[in-house]
């Protein structure tokens, strides 16, 4: 096989590309076709939306307000013999977060149902952690030394958008609000703290507003596939 | 049977005491009055983990016996792509291209602990160098997502990256070099903040090679990963379109060096003595072996197809040639060529581990579901059939040759 043949079986792009680079070299088939060509997912780039699909979406709209945001800090832990007492050692920034009397869920890793209430009784700085004592409102009957443990931590009130409403786009978050029935807009905001389930909004959202939250994503596709030259976030989309 | 006595026999199995951690884990479990999980894998670097496409699991691969020790399900239509143990053995994990989630699994028992939900298509990975943190790179949402290892959850997701596909952190842990191969920039990480610091550029880009990666991404092959040198001084990142090593000192962030290697290089592969940096270039199936003390190529070799990692082991490279089923051999002290091994016909080879002492291969190859075990000194293959669907990578806890493509 020669080499002017390989080169005119690449796509003009690649050729151009070989050249204008000048490096000297021949990009042959096996250059064109790379390791990155094979192994690239293409199923997640060829997806589309069409209307008819738009159309039967349900989609879930949620209010902006103000909501308690939690931090959920997951460890694993140790349960004693008595099979009451969890107890972890917590390292890093949510070892500050962590303060007696918060809820604790706590299960098995093999659980597939099974989750435990506690409460934190405990809490105890180490060298290098905070150790950490819960106590679970019941006995477990699970054949197992090892726990997850999820200590929830309320972070105070703010003002909130779901977190599923929240699309990142870039370095930017957009979230699709509600103008009038039907009728969605892509809204730019700033965001502040992230919470487990919620998002605190520092700009771009009023209370009261209506946000996407099932379905965003697709009003998002369908939107950029309808305006693919327009800005996002400047011109009112219309969807039914 | 009592985990105190599992554990005994999973050590004289292995032939390996127990770390420091699996005794004290043992311990906890004595505490627990035989309300413990089974134990099955007492010291983590007696297995190759290894990643089975097709089969969503990852596969727990004894190295003494080459027996399958079991496996971890993850969910249908998974799709893990890599692997990797945490530095302490604790924890696998592991990104799901089609879920677009994370996992982790917990090693002693090979327990599915944790899906986390991540961005699009999730790839490649890194734990950070205290094992606090474990980056997942998304390269259809051009993201990383940093997940904390203390909680199991996405405490942040780094955008404004362009398809990032490998991750390599500096020893001390301050920062994070990504290849984005949908551009021709090595994105620098600040991992105190989680935040995308700096874009370093690795060479001039002309004509069309300047594409848009928003609309031209299939067809830009920039840098796949950012290869380390030794000491943490230098980073090495080839990129494909531009045929170039762009050689950036990691104390200021600037390219020192670019040096021109064969056509469309995959990535640099450091040779475990640090001396050496090796591309395999498929545009014209080359190999560049560069000399790190000079940072110039000392030698162009004659390659295979389709090559996606180099191994090294027992004074040689082993260069996987994907499609051709050979891997091709080169002696690193001569920088010859030194035969190539010929695995088998109408294999798909896909990339492969080093064990810690540097004398065995697990090359796996995804169309006939085997790992191919290669003795680096004598160069004798053994086939171990059956390990999964589609394995894809094989991963050892502290090898120098943990890589995906």
């Amino acid at each position: 096989m020669s080499h002017v043949n390989r080169r005119l079986g690449l796509p003009p792009c690649v050729l151009l590309a070989a050249l204008a680079v000048g490096s000297g070299h021949s990009i042959d088939d096996a250059g064109a076709q790379g390791v990155r060509d094979r192994t690239r997912p293409s199923y997640t780039r060829d997806s589309t939306v069409s209307e008819s699909q738009a159309a039967e979406l349900t989609l879930t709209l949620a209010p902006v307000a103000r909501r308690t945001l939690q931090t959920w800090v997951r460890t694993a832990a140790t349960l004693d013999a008595a099979g009451k007492t969890l107890t972890t050692c917590i390292g890093g920034p949510d070892a500050a977060l962590i303060r007696a009397g918060q809820r604790v869920r706590a299960f098995p890793p093999d659980s597939k149902a099974s989750i435990f209430q506690a409460r934190v009784d405990r809490v105890a700085a180490q060298t290098d952690c905070v150790l950490v004592e819960a106590t679970l409102s019941g006995t477990s009957n699970w054949d197992a030394a090892r726990y997850v443990m999820e200590i929830i931590v309320d972070r105070g009130q703010f003002l909130a958008v779901p977190n599923e409403a929240i699309i990142e786009e870039g370095d930017r978050q957009i979230v699709y609000v509600e103008q009038h029935s039907g009728h969605y807009v892509p809204q730019e905001l700033g965001t502040g703290l992230k919470g487990e389930l919620y998002t605190e909004v520092l700009q771009g959202l009023s209370e009261g507003d209506q946000v996407v939250t099932l379905g965003s994503f697709f009003i998002d596709a369908d939107y950029k596939l309808k305006a693919p030259d327009q800005g996002a976030t400047s011109n009112a989309h219309q969807h039914h | 049977m009592t985990i105190s006595k599992l554990a005994a026999v999973a050590t004289v199995v292995c032939g390996a005491s127990l770390s420091p951690w699996l005794a004290a884990q043992e311990h906890d479990a004595h505490t627990a009055a035989g309300s413990a999980q089974e134990v099955k894998i007492t010291d983590p670097t007696s297995v190759v983990l290894i990643v089975n496409r097709d089969s969503n699991d990852i596969a727990f691969m004894d190295i003494a016996t080459r027996k399958i020790i079991g496996s971890v399900f993850l969910g249908n239509n998974v799709n893990p792509h890599m692997a990797m143990m945490s530095h302490d053995g604790r924890w696998v994990v592991t990104g799901g291209t089609r879920a677009n989630k994370a996992y982790i699994i917990d090693v002693p028992t090979m327990t599915l602990v944790k899906e986390i939900p991540v961005d699009f298509a999730p790839e490649h990975l890194a734990f950070s160098p205290d094992g606090r943190y474990y980056y997942q790179g998304n390269p259809d949402g051009d993201s990383i997502s940093v997940i904390d290892m203390v909680s199991l959850t996405e405490i942040k997701r780094i955008p404004g990256l362009v398809e990032p596909l490998n991750i390599t952190f500096t020893p001390d842990g301050t920062k994070a070099y990504i290849g984005n191969y949908g551009a021709h920039w090595v994105g620098v990480i600040d991992v105190t903040r989680h935040e995308l610091l700096k874009k370093i550029q690795i060479g001039e880009v002309p004509g069309v090679a300047r594409l848009d990666p928003e609309r031209y991404l299939g067809e830009i092959k920039g840098v796949s990963n950012a290869s380390i040198s030794n000491d943490g001084r230098y980073i090495y990142a080839a990129d494909g379109d531009l045929g170039i090593v762009g050689v950036i000192d990691t104390r200021n962030d600037r390219v020192v060096k670019t040096i021109r290697v064969g056509a469309d290089p995959w990535r640099a592969f450091m040779s475990h003595d640090g001396r050496y940096a090796i591309t395999v270039n498929n545009g014209d199936e080359t190999i560049s072996v560069i000399d790190t003390a000079h940072n110039e190529v000392v030698a162009t070799l004659e390659a295979g197809p389709d090559m996606t990692g180099v191994n090294f082991a027992a004074g040689k490279a082993f260069v996987i040639s994907a499609t051709s089923g050979f891997v091709y051999v080169y002696d690193m002290a001569s920088l010859k060529p030194a035969g190539r091994i010929k695995i088998g016909v109408n294999l798909q080879l896909e990339t492969a581990t080093t064990d810690t002492a540097d004398q065995t291969l697990y090359l796996a190859s995804s169309t006939d579901h085997s790992i191919y075990v290669i003795d680096a000194e004598t160069e004798a293959v053994e086939r171990i059939a059956n390990v999964g669907l589609y394995p894809w990578g094989t991963h050892i806890m502290e090898s120098k040759d943990n890589y995906c493509h």
